[in-house]
């Protein structure tokens, strides 16, 4: 702001405390209500199903709202960081790059900012989640994989992301199409994946690796490398390059699954891991997280079988009870009489009983709905878990913005333009993130955990997650109770997916992109449809216990038949979107569902596979929309297109 | 010190075009002595012709805009040229118009076309250009310009162009709280016959409800000529000649537009909300039209926008919108692999009243020369009618 543009004409006007609150009011509401719109449908899905179709009652029903208000609240305020900061900041340093620095500095900050990225986002943790269950017994290199080896695993992801990002960026200063890419990589990441399936050291390794592929991209790391991309697409290339900026985010996901399996590879051939020769233990093993823990644990219903010859009535009545029974000889209301032993006979064509007792018994109503559901988790710490979420906000955001705030100070000397309002929006991003984190550990964790651990219902007889007893099978022919389970997966992929942010970034990126040719709501509705297939097909995989290699493998066959075919511009919308689909909403609950599921399926030792089918899905549909798109826009163009000669 | 060149004589030439030819055009326009252009990413709207119409979401085809100067008598080669290399004899391929700048004030480092410089031999031009068009353009809040679209297209108009833009002014005013605001609006465009022109604003203002506060603003300027084959309506069944294809061949056989006015057969008068109308409703309502003001056009270096931005708003400029576009150059630095790195470019627009016009122009200038900005152009262009909330 120049001194003399003060002297005439405006002046920036006082705000008093009543205009500020005009100006936020409105802005936060029609910001919440946009959130809200993007995961009533998830919430009211997943509470509907448990309660209309499933019949059990909600678990910490209370806890769950307050949750999922949180969460609403956090991305709102995620959602604008994104907006108002982080994106602005990304595309500006992607701008100023090409013209300010060589290429290979150019190339060594893309490399930094991919692995930090990693380092920021640990998806590790999810993984693990995952893996849980994983026996050193029965998958040797796997567990070691994500318990010996757990550093050198993040490590290798992060070099992963980091030649992803540096090839991405190089890309566009050569305009090669991501094709080229796509199909190499492809057919290497197949080769070394039907490789180590027929190896039964190696095969368990395929869920993690191309799982790793799709976790490591999360909301801040996409937003971030799409801006940067446009950043530097906006300076280099020729005109026709409006689909340029995308692509980072593909590689992205297809390296880590290259450097996940080649380090399974090595230390298999060093024979590095759990019970092989050159296997060193380390001296502390670390604990597994809590988590997703109890639904790999013997059903309560095992355990309770006591109950079904209980040595006491399961509703007592009380001494109080019977002191004013004694005094009033009248029962509390809800008591039944039942007579007990004795003798009956038949004498002149009545039946007498002798010697038997009257027994008072309370009536025990068997109905789910009658027990005591804890409206909130007694054991939840939440000022621990907000301080969680906090310190996780801040490694996932600080250092990222620290790097590219250096990077800028470095390359650009004149002041940059409207950098309160991207304060304000880094502000924003951290107090979204730490809230999204609460609210997702107290509304959509639990309410997708006990939905997951609720959905074999279906075909198995289970313990309803939180409440004492057994129910299910809800359908009396398994297999069509698993199919019902593979349709719940479906709507559960659907409705995650339509409120995950980074997706959400990446629809608004194309639309901004494309002038609005492409719509937000196209983009997001493909994806959703295709996540909502791909989880379909990983509950499948899980509950059937199919090889995931041969379900893996020929959907990219069909992929890279449907990207040759595609035009560049939707190959990119189309990968690009894979590697932003499985984030920290749908991660979860699907990771409980199919650990869920697992449980109930013998033999199932891990919950993997079923994010990385996740990711094929919205390849396939956006590219067959885009397919369709361009049909029927050319055929329009054709009708139009009689030669008339003037 | 910077010098300023006053242009006479210069046509900004204005061309739409979709995906498949815009960049054979842009490569041919490099090759002229042009040697830069100013490209910006759109859209184009195409309804179905079925009842149902309404319910389904606007196709959306993208294009490219490629907008540049140039001195007037080289624009009608320049334009048949493009006319052919874009197809823009068919109808739906898209349009390419001039209009005449009313001045042009610019840095002596801000390229232009050189005049002169022709690299064919000057010859007749065998096309006849459609002239008596007017623009329409309106900048509107995203949410509503489907609704605008909509509205130009059942009043007779081509499907619009639309690209995006960032509304300031006011925003700016809020300091830090402008983030509450968001800036990207929707910029509207439509070249029409004379003819329509009317009756187009009218359907747009009305559907866009532009004369409330906080929606748009829309406003009409003169084309010169031009031949506008934008796509607009896709039809269900195929017939020789669509019904545009027949209302475009009747224009040109009888050279003008006006066999078209049935003012007496097609009720265009508003209608007014009968019984009702006591409580407002119905179409009818006292518009008030701003006539004669100017549309002043700042382009510059992308960085440099806020600086003068600031300045304009500062000396009295009620709002503005800034445009960013790809500048293309034929002479840049390109990468190792030969891509263009392209500069950018932003354009500031006005709408003002004739007085402040000059004034704002002359702090522009002012504020170019006190902080040594480079690549300055302004340009002025008049503006026939205007409708806006005002206050």
């Amino acid at each position: 702001m120049s001194g003399e543009s003060h002297s005439a004409g405006w002046q920036r006007p006082k705000l008093g405390v009543s205009a500020i609150a005009r100006l936020l009011l409105p802005y936060f509401k029609t910001k919440f209500l946009e959130q809200v719109k993007s995961i009533w449908f998830i919430i009211f899905y997943l509470a509907a199903f448990q309660i209309l179709i499933l019949g059990v009652p909600l678990v910490f029903a209370a806890m769950i709202g307050v949750g999922v208000f949180i969460v609403a609240l956090g991305l709102m305020f995620f959602m604008e960081g994104l907006r108002l900061g982080l994106m602005p900041l990304g595309e500006i340093i992607g701008a100023i790059l090409p013209r300010n620095a060589k290429l290979p500095a150019i190339l060594g900050f893309a490399f930094v900012l991919g692995g930090l990225a990693t380092f920021a986002e640990p998806a590790i943790a999810v993984l693990r989640a995952a893996g849980a269950g994983v026996k050193p017994t029965d998958a040797p290199l796997l567990y070691s994989l994500l318990n010996d080896f757990a550093g050198q695993l993040v490590f290798s992801v992060a070099v992963g992301v980091g030649i992803a990002v540096l090839l991405g960026v190089l890309r566009f200063f050569h305009g090669w199409p991501l094709k080229f890419f796509i199909f190499p990589l492809l057919a290497i990441i197949c080769a070394l994946t039907i490789v180590a399936q027929g190896n039964p050291i190696l095969a368990p390794i395929i869920g993690l690796a191309w799982d790793c592929g799709a976790v490591t991209t999360g909301p801040v790391t996409v937003p971030l490398v799409l801006a940067l991309g446009i950043g530097v697409c906006r300076i280099v290339g020729d005109e026709d390059s409006s689909n340029a900026g995308f692509g980072i985010v593909t590689l992205a996901s297809l390296f880590p699954i290259l450097a996940v399996l080649c380090l399974g590879i090595i230390h298999y051939i060093a024979k590095d891991y759990v019970g092989a020769p050159n296997y060193q233990a380390p001296a502390t093993m670390e604990v597994l997280p809590e988590e997703n823990v109890e639904a790999i644990d013997t059903p309560l219903a095992l355990r309770q079988e006591v109950q079904h010859s209980p040595v006491e009535a399961r509703a007592p009545i009380t001494d109080k009870e019977y002191e004013q029974f004694i005094l009033t000889g009248r029962m509390p209301p809800d008591v039944t009489i039942r007579f007990e032993g004795g003798q009956t006979r038949l004498e002149n064509g009545r039946l007498v009983q002798t010697g038997a007792q009257i027994v008072y018994e309370r009536e025990v109503d068997e109905s789910l709905w009658a027990k005591d559901v804890e409206e909130w988790d007694p054991k939840a710490d939440f000022p621990n878990e907000f301080t969680n979420a906090l310190f996780g906000a801040l490694r996932a955001i600080v250092p990222l913005v620290l790097f590219l705030f250096l990077i800028l100070k470095l390359l650009v000397k004149e002041p940059i333009r409207d950098w309160d309002e991207m304060l304000v929006g880094v502000v924003f991003a951290l107090i979204g993130m730490a809230l999204f984190g609460l609210g997702i550990n107290m509304g959509l964790t639990p309410l997708g955990t006990q939905l997951g651990s609720n959905i074999p219902s279906t075909f198995a007889e289970i313990s309803p997650w939180g409440i004492e007893a057994t129910f299910g099978p809800l359908v009396p022919r398994e297999d069509i109770g698993k199919l019902l389970a593979v349709g719940f997966g479906f709507f559960l992929g659907y409705g995650a997916t339509l409120a995950e942010p980074a997706l959400n970034a990446l629809g608004e990126t194309v639309q901004k992109i494309t002038a609005g040719a492409f719509r937000k709501n196209l983009l997001m509705q493909s994806v959703a449809i295709g996540v909502g297939m791909g989880i379909a097909m990983g509950v499948l995989k899980i509950a059937y216990n199919l090889p995931l290699a041969w379900l893996l493998i020929p959907p990219y066959i069909m992929l890279v038949f449907l990207t040759q075919i595609s035009t560049e511009e939707f190959v990119n919308f189309g990968w690009d979107s894979a590697g932003v689909t499985t984030g920290p909403i749908t991660v979860p609950l699907v990771l409980s569902m199919g650990l869920g599921i697992g449980a109930n399926i013998p033999g199932v030792i891990d919950g993997f596979g079923v994010l990385a089918l996740a990711s094929v899905g919205p390849i396939i549909t956006v590219l067959t929309v885009g397919l369709i798109v361009r049909r029927t826009s050319e055929a329009g163009e054709i009708v139009e297109g009689g030669l008339i000669d003037d | 010190m910077t010098r300023w060149i006053a242009q006479e004589d210069q046509n900004l030439v204005t061309v739409i075009l979709p995906r498949r030819t815009s960049s054979e055009v842009a490569d041919f326009l490099m090759d002229c002595p042009a040697r830069f252009l100013l490209a910006l990413n759109a859209r184009g709207t195409v309804i179905k012709d079925r009842w149902y119409q309404a319910l389904i979401p606007i196709i959306s085809p993208e294009q490219e805009i490629l907008q540049f100067l140039l001195p007037s008598d080289e624009v009608d080669i320049l334009m048949e040229k493009v006319v052919a290399l874009g197809q823009l004899r068919l109808t739906g391929a898209g349009a390419v118009f001039t209009s005449p700048c009313k001045s042009l004030y610019k840095t002596d480092d801000f390229p232009t076309w050189q005049n002169g410089a022709l690299t064919y031999p000057h010859r007749d031009v065998t096309i006849r250009f459609k002239r008596n068009l007017i623009g329409i353009t309106a900048t509107v809040q995203s949410a509503i310009s489907e609704a605008v679209a909509r509205a130009a297209i059942k009043a007779g108009a081509h499907g619009p162009t639309i690209y995006y833009c960032e509304g300031r002014g006011v925003r700016d005013r809020l300091g830090i709280f402008r983030f509450t605001q968001n800036p990207d609006k929707e910029t509207i465009q439509v070249i029409v016959d004379e003819m329509d022109a009317e009756a187009v604003f009218e359907a747009m203002a009305a559907a866009g409800r532009l004369d409330e506060p906080g929606r748009g603003i829309i406003y009409s300027t003169e084309v010169h000529r031009g031949i506008i084959k934008l796509p607009g309506v896709t039809e269900p069944t195929r017939h020789a000649a669509s019904i545009p294809q027949i209302i475009h061949a009747i224009d040109d056989m009888k050279g003008s537009a006006d066999w078209r006015a049935t003012s007496n057969l097609i009720d265009n008068e508003p209608k007014s909300g009968g019984a009702l109308s006591f409580l407002g409703f119905g179409t009818v309502r006292n518009r008030q039209y701003l006539h004669n003001l100017v549309r002043v056009s700042c382009v510059t270096k992308r960085r440099q926008v806020d600086t003068l931005m600031e300045a304009a708003l500062a000396a009295g400029a009620p709002g503005a919108t800034t445009i960013f576009g790809k500048f293309v150059e034929s002479e840049c630095d390109v990468t190792g692999s030969g891509l263009r790195l392209n500069r950018e470019l932003g354009a500031i627009q006005m709408i003002l009243p004739q007085e402040s016009a000059q004034k704002i122009v002359d702090t522009l200038k002012q504020t170019t020369e006190e902080q040594s900005l480079e690549s300055v152009c302004l340009i002025t262009a008049p503006v026939d009618k205007v409708l806006t909330y005002l206050g």
